[in-house]
């Protein structure tokens, strides 16, 4: 699922405006069609500040109330999917389209390039290189951690920029995490709407980004204007193209045959991708992930790492 | 002298507040003891998958089925399959008769072993740490971290208690549920063609999983 973010961190200018001007047709077509009024989901439409320890707690209390025996099992009335909690995908054939899309993309080209590229290059290298890429997008982290109210969470972003970017050599190495016990705070845009207790909107599958929603690709193109890459870009387009697709590549060589366990593993390989998606951006949003409902704000997970993460124990995670 | 009686009193009582407090705390840690306890009993499972992983004389090329072998012993013993296709299935599973609730607990724990198997190759001396507990009645969670050169992945193991035993029945890991997700996936394709199309398609990517789609 954390390709996501490596999406969202690789995102480049152009991109950006075409995914912006594609978001504006689509909010103003689909608004109309779909109620926007269950887009923001009661839960996180308590607040519209960045919420309290007593908010985070009634939130972070899914599996609690599983416990309790007050929740339909798994924190979610079971109905038929796509009806009540969950993601609406009012798009989805367009969607499925794209899907094969990204599949042919990852079989025909990303993977054979993957495949030799992480052959020429040990995993220490592109273990650097990674760091590189996601120390320049520290700027995203330090401003949503802002927005979220986690002044601590911007303090450790703002050292781990400082000192990764100078002793570390440019970011290529990561010396807060590995000598001072930083670890990266990753927040999006995405996730701070979600916070603010905006909906997902609907489900949105792009072509070559790949899973996201209405919300999430908001968060994406704001996002970028923190990017110094996107800057790179409006200079020279050819040049950050290969830069983006370098960075995709280098993300892709932790991962490299998850997506086909993935795959064969599952019965409707879309569906479980949209699903996959829904659930870690909820637990993204809440910080919920392995945090028990007392911890508050503790174990958030970094951003370059998540992806090998994931697919390190993960059910799923489709790559690309 | 009254005073000073006063004060052996209370000394008394709290010494004996302190035996009733430790007797009480003795009980309860009887109580929860062995396999009573789901901490023990995931714990007890993850520590004989490490140290399958870490032996050496298994971690050979030659041995790599061998070694794959082991480790789906454990998890058949920790996990309840049955239990897992239940909740998967809800709303569908009581429609089968128990011959089709059968064949489909046989597919779907095939399916879930095979989806994680492969990850054991990749072992590379990450670590497991426990971080709560959480038990009511018959139900508990289990907060884990994966801990991978320096980074963490969440996992959170669900429980029910049979009988006397704790058995893992959902994993969520960076908060997706398997079977929460499963249930998504499986649901799409019985809303569209049913449930035995849904058996069918199983079978199917059980057996040559490279042809279907």
């Amino acid at each position: 699922m954390n390709m996501i973010l490596y999406r969202r961190r690789g995102m480049r200018y152009s991109t950006a405006c075409l995914l912006g001007l594609v978001f504006f047709v689509l909010f103003v077509g689909v608004s109309g069609a779909t109620e926007v009024g269950s887009v923001v989901d009661a839960a996180t439409a308590a607040t519209l500040s960045a919420p309290s320890p007593a908010d985070a707690d009634a939130l972070a209390s899914e599996d609690e109330r599983w416990l309790a025996g007050k929740e339909g099992d798994f924190g979610r009335p079971v109905t038929v999917p796509g009806e009540g909690d969950g993601i609406a995908d009012p798009l989805e054939p367009l969607n499925r389209v794209f899907f094969q899309f990204n599949d042919k993309l990852y079989f025909w080209l990303l993977k054979p390039v993957t495949t030799v590229y992480s052959h020429a290059l040990p995993d220490d290298v592109r273990l650097c290189i990674r760091n590189f890429f996601d120390n320049l997008s520290a700027p995203v982290r330090i401003v949503n951690t802002l927005l979220q109210g986690k002044v601590r969470g911007s303090g450790i972003e703002l050292a781990r920029f400082v000192i990764n970017s100078t002793v570390g050599c440019a970011g290529f190495g990561d010396p807060a995490g590995v000598e001072f016990g930083l670890q990266p705070v990753d927040e999006d845009l995405g996730q701070t709407l979600g916070v603010y207790g905006i909906g997902n909107g609907i489900y949105l599958y792009w072509p070559i980004v790949g899973a996201s929603s209405l919300r999430d690709t908001v968060g994406l193109v704001g996002d970028s204007f923190l990017e110094p890459m996107s800057y790179m870009m409006s200079q020279n387009t050819g040049d950050s193209l290969v830069v983006y697709g370098g960075r995709r590549v280098n993300a892709l060589s932790f991962r490299l045959g998850d997506y086909e366990v993935f795959k064969e593993t599952a019965m409707d390989p879309y569906s479980a991708m949209r699903d996959i998606y829904y659930q870690y951006r909820q637990g993204r949003i809440r910080d919920l992930a392995g945090t028990a409902p007392d911890n508050g704000e503790m174990a958030l997970d970094d951003d370059g790492d998540s992806a090998r993460r994931q697919m390190a124990a993960s059910p799923a995670a489709p790559v690309r | 002298m009254g005073r000073r009686l006063a004060g052996e009193r209370r000394k008394f009582v709290s010494l004996a507040m302190c035996m009733v407090f430790l007797l009480v705390a003795g009980q309860w840690q009887i109580g929860r003891s062995a396999d009573d306890n789901p901490l023990a009993a995931v714990k007890a499972s993850v520590q004989e998958i490490l140290r399958i992983l870490k032996d050496p004389e298994l971690g050979v090329p030659a041995r790599k089925e061998e070694r794959q072998k082991q480790v789906v012993a454990v998890v058949d013993n920790a996990f309840d399959f049955r239990e897992m296709a239940q909740h998967t299935m809800a709303g569908h599973w009581e429609k089968q008769t128990p011959a089709e609730q059968d064949r489909f607990v046989e597919l779907f724990s095939q399916l879930v072993k095979n989806r994680y198997i492969d990850k054991i190759d990749n072992y590379t001396g990450q670590e497991v740490v426990f971080t709560k507990e959480r038990v009511q009645g018959d139900k508990a969670l289990i907060y884990s971290t994966l801990v991978d050169k320096g980074t963490d992945i969440p996992i959170i193991y669900r429980l029910f208690k049979k009988g006397d035993t704790w058995l893992v029945f959902d994993l969520k890991i960076e908060n997706v549920s398997l079977v929460a997700n499963y249930r998504e996936d499986f649901f799409s394709i019985i809303k569209k063609d049913g449930y035995n199309a849904l058996v069918k398609r199983m079978e199917e990517k059980l057996q040559s999983p490279d042809k279907v789609n």
